[in-house]
């Protein structure tokens, strides 16, 4: 962790409801709803929020994954499989890595691997490699000294010498991915953060509800936890309910700010901190965002009058 | 008044009338350069110390890692995965501010610079979906716009061709953060494109009324076509089809391609219930496409002419099939090749030619194999079982149907493998397998059930004389009330009486 990280984390104010409750979430085994929602206008710090309950995962050990869209980073369904995989950690997903390679590498770019069940492994059998090449640089299987490992080509568009739709193809790699996951979350907790959801494209959004949570609602995926952060509050119908713990965030109150001025460590005297707080909740409406840059400023303010 | 608060009000007091206190608030965390530099950082979504040295080259290495350490400290910097960005309501307003006319030269010359840094390189393909990718294409518009938005469409349509609409609608959010800046052609094509992102999204209504703001605008005459056919489209599949006959007259009008106009109104008259005039607009559209050569017209045509006959006329729809089959080729169409094999297999099976259909499927399932799709294979051993069954090939139809309840499972498709279960136990049933029959109407009856679907769930209890489970639970609930209700009322009388 970055010391600018620790000190934001040491910052952090207020939100002891939403952490009380994923922190329920993560040690009790009969914690009922997977699935939380935090959401709030723009500055009401749901990633500051969302940063912190990685920490938090951190601390106990747990997986976890993070998915964060940005307008150039808008990952579809595949990447956000790809993330979470990588974060997990790739080696229990070889199955997924396979499946993507196969819908998306042409043949002359591809070489089987075939785990047998009694560990026999086959590479590449029957194939014909170019002059000069060699199975360690083809196409996705690294032959190293641990034994083979799938990579994945990172490729995005589909082969079209295959009879398979799309919509098809994302139900495959979606079961795959979902099977592999579960058996990952079966030996340790999985918390995965997608965060600034509504970005996502409205494809993307349909898959993240319908097939990656619908998994849990199904029963498909045990151990896995999931915290959406987004700035629209989500219409939720009664099959999710019973799943989904929602948090909306609203802004700080004048003690937070107090609380804020004194770990922000600005030389101040009680009274001194009570009107500054009240001015800065005045101006705020205790946006957290908008306070903390006030308070920055302010410092900084400060600190240059005293050097003049 | 103490000496800090003073000093508090003054600041607010400065920024009490600004519309972008957020971003004012975080320069004045900065002294005049790195406000300058962090002004820079707006341009990309995210930045690193690569970006950094793009946007201010006369930085040195030391410098850049100095400044980054500075931003990492403020409040609106948040760390995304490896690189750095601006809170959004900081980057928003920061951005807009770029757009201004006396900034627009500072703007496009730091734009350049991150194009030469995203440039893909010579064995990327332009149109490859990356973010680096996603990133050049952006800051190529705010370049130099005009080029910029040639290359944006290219890319765009290079992406439809490939069916990627996700991808599609990300582009066309990275477009919209220019708005302000576009002319009248680019705001048409813009408006356009998100109404193919609503038409590709199912917001019918919101997609029609896109194309209905397109096509008031002054536009060119191949935009004007292609909002014209796309809107008849969208209106057809509104219901809505005199107004989707009218678009189609006016893209006549307008040069859209006669061959193309035709089969949507194929389509309209199909939709419509008006079998003949369908028959007769795919009949024409088959010709005009096959005057100008174009083969990926000519296949879209005869297949929906050949579904239209499938059941009126399936013999014609087999020979339309056939030559459907002929002009794709094998290595490249390979999903429309498989379809194309699944209507001729239906075709012959409709006309008995029970073999031709066997065979056909037979094809249509190696490609499924091959493509790992497993619900298009389970798909296909279910049609197959019925051809199967019309032989008398019982064994051969009871493992196809076997394979096809399983792999349904394996897809998840509750409701398709309960459909298969019931073909199952009516298989048993004709074999004189009763126990047996039972036993998959009984799974066929539980499948139902867990996807809701309790009209289908009895229809299967009624074929094969089953008392569903259900039904009984409440056949049997209502009589215990109706016996508590008639022992209550009885009890009161006894009492009342005595």
């Amino acid at each position: 962790m970055t010391p600018f990280l620790q000190q934001r984390l040491a910052r952090f104010v207020d939100r002891e409801g939403e952490m009380r409750s994923f922190c329920g979430m993560l040690e009790q085994k009969d914690w009922p709803r997977p699935i939380m929602m935090i959401w709030g206008e723009g500055g009401m710090g749901k990633s500051s929020l969302l940063m912190r309950m990685v920490h938090e995962c951190s601390l106990r050990q747990f997986g976890k994954a993070e998915v964060f869209w940005t307008d150039t980073r808008n990952h579809d369904y595949v990447a956000v499989m790809r993330k979470i995989r990588d974060d997990v950690g790739a080696g229990g997903f070889v199955e997924f890595t396979n499946l993507i390679n196969f819908f998306t590498a042409p043949p002359q770019h591809r070489i089987e691997v075939v785990v047998g069940t009694k560990g026999a492994i086959s590479a590449g059998s029957g194939m014909e490699l170019a002059t000069g090449a060699s199975v360690g640089t083809v196409a996705g299987v690294n032959v190293e000294a641990g034994g083979i490992v799938i990579k994945d080509l990172m490729l995005t568009d589909p082969r079209n010498d295959l009879g398979i739709s799309e919509s098809d193809r994302m139900m495959r790699l979606t079961d795959q991915f979902i099977s592999e996951l579960n058996v990952t979350a079966s030996t340790r907790k999985v918390v995965i953060f997608l965060d600034a959801v509504e970005k996502a494209t409205d494809l993307t959004q349909r898959w993240v509800w319908n097939e990656l949570l619908g998994a849990v609602r199904d029963d498909r995926l045990a151990n896995v936890h999931f915290v959406i952060g987004g700035r629209q509050q989500p219409v939720i119908d009664d099959r999710w309910r019973p799943l989904i713990e929602e948090k909306q965030l609203g802004p700080l109150k004048r003690e937070h700010i107090v609380e804020y001025l004194k770990k922000r460590g600005l030389d101040l005297d009680a009274g001194e901190q009570d009107l500054v707080a009240e001015t800065i909740f005045a101006f705020t409406d205790g946006n957290p965002f908008k306070v903390a840059s006030a308070v920055e400023a302010f410092a900084r303010k400060r600190e240059s009058n005293a050097g003049k | 008044m103490t000496r800090p608060l003073s000093q508090l009000e003054q600041l607010i007091g400065d920024l009490s009338t600004s519309t972008s206190q957020e971003s004012d608030l975080l320069l004045l965390q900065l002294d005049e350069a790195s406000a300058d530099r962090l002004r820079l950082c707006a341009i990309p979504h995210t930045f690193d110390a690569d970006v950094l040295r793009a946007l201010d080259p006369h930085l040195s290495t030391e410098e850049v890692e100095q400044t980054l350490e500075e931003f990492q400290k403020l409040p609106a910097v948040m760390q995304v995965a490896d690189c750095l960005a601006l809170h959004d309501v900081v980057r928003q307003q920061l951005f807009a501010q770029w757009l201004i006319p006396e900034r627009r030269q500072e703007f496009s010359a730091a734009s350049r610079r991150l194009v030469e840094l995203y440039r893909p390189r010579a064995d990327e393909s332009t149109s490859h979906e990356s973010p680096s990718q996603r990133s050049w294409l952006f800051h190529l518009l705010g370049a130099d716009l005009e080029a910029g938005f040639r290359e944006f469409r290219e890319v765009y349509q290079a992406r439809r061709d490939l069916g990627r609409f996700s991808e599609c609608e990300a582009l066309v959010r990275l477009l919209r953060e220019y708005q302000p800046v576009l002319g009248p052609n680019e705001w048409s094509w813009f408006t356009f494109y998100e109404a193919e992102v609503a038409d590709d999204n199912r917001n019918l209504a919101q997609a029609a009324g896109l194309y209905d703001a397109v096509l008031k605008r002054v536009i060119s005459d191949e935009l004007r076509a292609r909002a014209l056919l796309r809107s008849a489209s969208v209106l057809r599949r509104l219901g809505q089809f005199e107004p989707a006959r009218v678009r189609c007259a006016e893209a006549i009008k307008s040069g859209a391609a006669p061959h193309l106009i035709h089969h949507e109104l194929g389509l309209i008259a199909r939709d419509g219930g008006e079998v003949d005039c369908a028959r007769t607009e795919f009949e024409r559209s088959i010709e005009l496409a096959k005057a100008i050569s174009s083969r990926r017209d000519i296949v879209v045509a005869l297949n929906s002419l050949g579904t239209l006959l499938l059941k009126l006329a399936p013999r014609e729809a087999a020979s339309l099939f056939q030559e459907c089959l002929g002009l794709l080729d094998r290595e490249t169409d390979t999903l429309r090749v498989a379809q194309v094999l699944n209507n001729l297999a239906m075709a012959n099976a409709d006309i008995q030619e029970w073999s031709a259909s066997e065979l056909y499927f037979e094809q249509s399932l190696q490609i499924k194999r091959a493509s790992r799709d497993v619900h298009g294979e389970a798909s296909t051993l279910l049609n197959v079982a019925r051809v199967y069954r019309a032989q008398q090939k019982r064994d051969q139809a009871l493992d196809a149907l076997v394979k096809s309840a399983s792999l349904f499972e394996r897809a998840h498709d509750t409701m398709r493998s309960g459909q298969v279960q019931r073909e199952l136990a009516r298989l048993m049933r004709v074999s004189g397998r009763e126990a047996e029959a039972d036993d998959y109407a009984r799974t066929a009856i539980g499948s139902m059930r867990r996807v809701g679907n309790d009209d289908e769930a009895k229809a299967i209890a009624r074929e094969f004389g089953i008392r569903d489970a259900a039904d009984v639970r409440w056949r049997r609930r209502f009589w215990m009330i109706l016996i508590g209700v008639v022992i209550a009322i009885a009890v009161i009388v006894i009492l009342a009486a005595t």
